[in-house]
């Protein structure tokens, strides 16, 4: 891969966009080079309002090796806290975003590439993935969100092994847990979550919105939901696609949502 | 009341870096009194002020971990008296959840009731194939308490948690490890292996990054901001640890790191 390569490739499938983390000789570790390009590509596909749906996914067969060690040497305190501080830029687009995501992991998704799989609403991993939050192993603690995501999929029992043991866990495994929603034969990951990216494209839009804006506000109480519910919902109510949906509904037809 | 003439304590053997306690109190099948509590704290806090000690185990004595509260010391209480007794429970809760060592359960026989509340408080839990789980309080007309309402939602599913705390559903070892409850399974009489085994696997790893992920993780449950913060603020200070050092130099060498905790 020559170095002009750009570092996320971004192509589109139909109303789905396929960001693809393009740092192969360094197994798609999300260095400063990767950030400037893919959390940029993120929020792009993010405010399209053409794109339905966001896959993400690695290059050359594998998902992220996570951080960038050959920076890691060489930090302070200041230095390091930003460098964890600003990969928010992309996990405030996954996690608050109104776009549904979907991962497509194959191989390694390791430390912060093992957060950005967590951040999707929905993951598609190969039977031979490999899942680890590796940063005990030189010292440091989970980051890109998994302190957040990973015990809302776990459950805390499990994700504390997986983040204070880093322990490393296959697809298969994954799948049993609940860590991941769908398995793929190896090889097949992007296809499976370009299937399923599909249906998540065909879902009223500014519902999803909705739903991912709910979800993210996690944890809430009881009074939070009825607030959120009657906001939200008492919007969705007068869109075009809710008029749409109760048209297509009675003449047994497949609704087509506008997002408006 | 007969507490004088009954063994009831706390014992603290060590294997290295971690440290064991058992909880012994065999002729009441390891009922929680508030003998046994106060012990129990006393020994977490010696624990965490020693710096040699990674780890720690927690089990029972005698093939049980712990049948619960001590109805024997209920008798005749009154509701005041139940209250300052639930408030001494919170100092075992926080002593446990709010530490910074990581806690191993060694489940055999049962861990009801109260019992149950102490294991939850654990990091990892490994139960005997044949231990049995059961918040059993509503047995003797009573709630959950030491933290269970904390820490049984975040292990177990809402419907399963209810189903425990409402129905007192007693709860077999293969399905607690399906449904989360515990993390691992044992034959008969080896779950102390099993959880010094995974304990010596806590020591070895890098203290202080599990110092501060426990910590954060003990704020549960917390929103996303808060998260990040924690790890972007603690990261930062981990960077420049001797630790992330060695385990850089152990990842280019490929070698194993030995971390020292500073």
């Amino acid at each position: 891969m020559s170095d002009a390569a750009p570092k996320t490739l971004v192509e589109d499938h139909g109303s789905v966009r396929i960001l693809t983390i393009n740092n192969v000789k360094q197994r798609n570790a999300l260095t400063m080079d990767v950030k400037a390009v893919f959390g940029p590509a993120l929020a792009e596909a993010e405010r399209d309002p053409n794109v339905r749906a966001i896959v993400i996914t690695g290059a050359g067969g594998t998902f992220s090796a996570g951080g960038d060690v050959t920076l890691f040497g060489d930090m302070t305190p200041a230095k390091g806290r930003h460098v964890v501080y600003r990969q928010r830029e992309f996990l405030h687009t996954m996690i608050r975003g109104e776009t549904p995501i979907i991962a497509a992991v194959e191989g390694f998704a390791y430390g912060a590439g093992f957060g950005v799989a967590m951040a999707a609403d929905h993951i598609v991993a190969a039977e031979d993935a490999k899942f680890c939050a590796a940063f005990n192993k030189i010292g440091l603690m989970p980051d890109g969100g998994l302190l957040y995501t990973l015990p809302q999929r776990v459950g805390m029992g499990r994700a504390k092994e997986m983040l204070m043991l880093a322990s490393v866990t296959d697809g298969v495994e994954a799948k049993r847990l609940g860590m991941v929603d769908v398995l793929a034969p190896s090889g097949s990951a992007l296809d499976a979550a370009l299937a399923k990216a599909e249906k998540f494209a065909a879902a009223a839009p500014l519902a999803i919105g909705a739903i991912k804006g709910a979800f993210a506000r996690w944890p809430f109480d009881l009074e939070s939901v009825f607030a959120m519910e009657i906001d939200a919902q008492q919007a969705l109510m007068g869109t075009a696609d809710a008029t749409e949906a109760r048209r297509a509904f009675f003449a047994k037809q497949k609704p087509v949502f506008k997002g408006a | 009341m007969s507490e004088t003439d009954a063994v009831s304590r706390v014992d603290r053997t060590q294997e290295g870096a971690v440290a064991v306690l058992t909880v012994n109190n065999v002729k009441r099948r390891n009922a929680f009194s508030p003998e046994i509590r106060a012990e129990l704290v006393a020994h977490l806090n010696d624990i965490e002020a020693d710096d040699a000690t990674r780890a720690i185990v927690i089990t029972g004595a005698g093939g049980t971990f712990s049948a619960g509260g001590d109805l024997s010391t209920m008798q005749d209480m009154t509701a005041f008296e139940g209250r300052n007794r639930i408030r001494a429970g919170r100092q075992t809760v926080e002593t446990m959840a709010r530490g910074e060592k990581p806690i191993v359960a060694a489940v055999e026989g049962f861990a009801f009731g109260a019992g149950l509340s102490l294991a939850l408080l654990a990091d990892w839990i490994v139960a005997a194939d044949d231990a049995k789980f059961c918040a059993s309080f509503g047995k003797v007309g009573l709630m959950g308490d030491m933290g269970l309402f904390w820490t049984l939602p975040q292990r177990v599913k809402a419907g399963k948690a209810k189903r425990m705390l409402m129905l007192a559903d007693v709860v077999a070892a293969d399905e607690a490890l399906e449904i989360g409850l515990v993390e691992a399974v044992a034959p008969k009489s080896q779950a102390l292996s099993a959880a010094l085994q995974k304990a010596q696997a806590f020591a070895e790893a890098a203290p202080l990054p599990n110092r501060l992920t426990r910590e954060a993780l003990a704020h549960f449950p917390a929103g996303l901001d808060d998260m990040l913060a924690y790890e972007s603020q603690g990261q930062g200070i981990l960077f420049t640890s001797a630790d992330t050092t060695e385990g850089l130099n152990a990842f280019f060498e490929k070698r194993k790191p030995v971390f020292q905790g500073n």
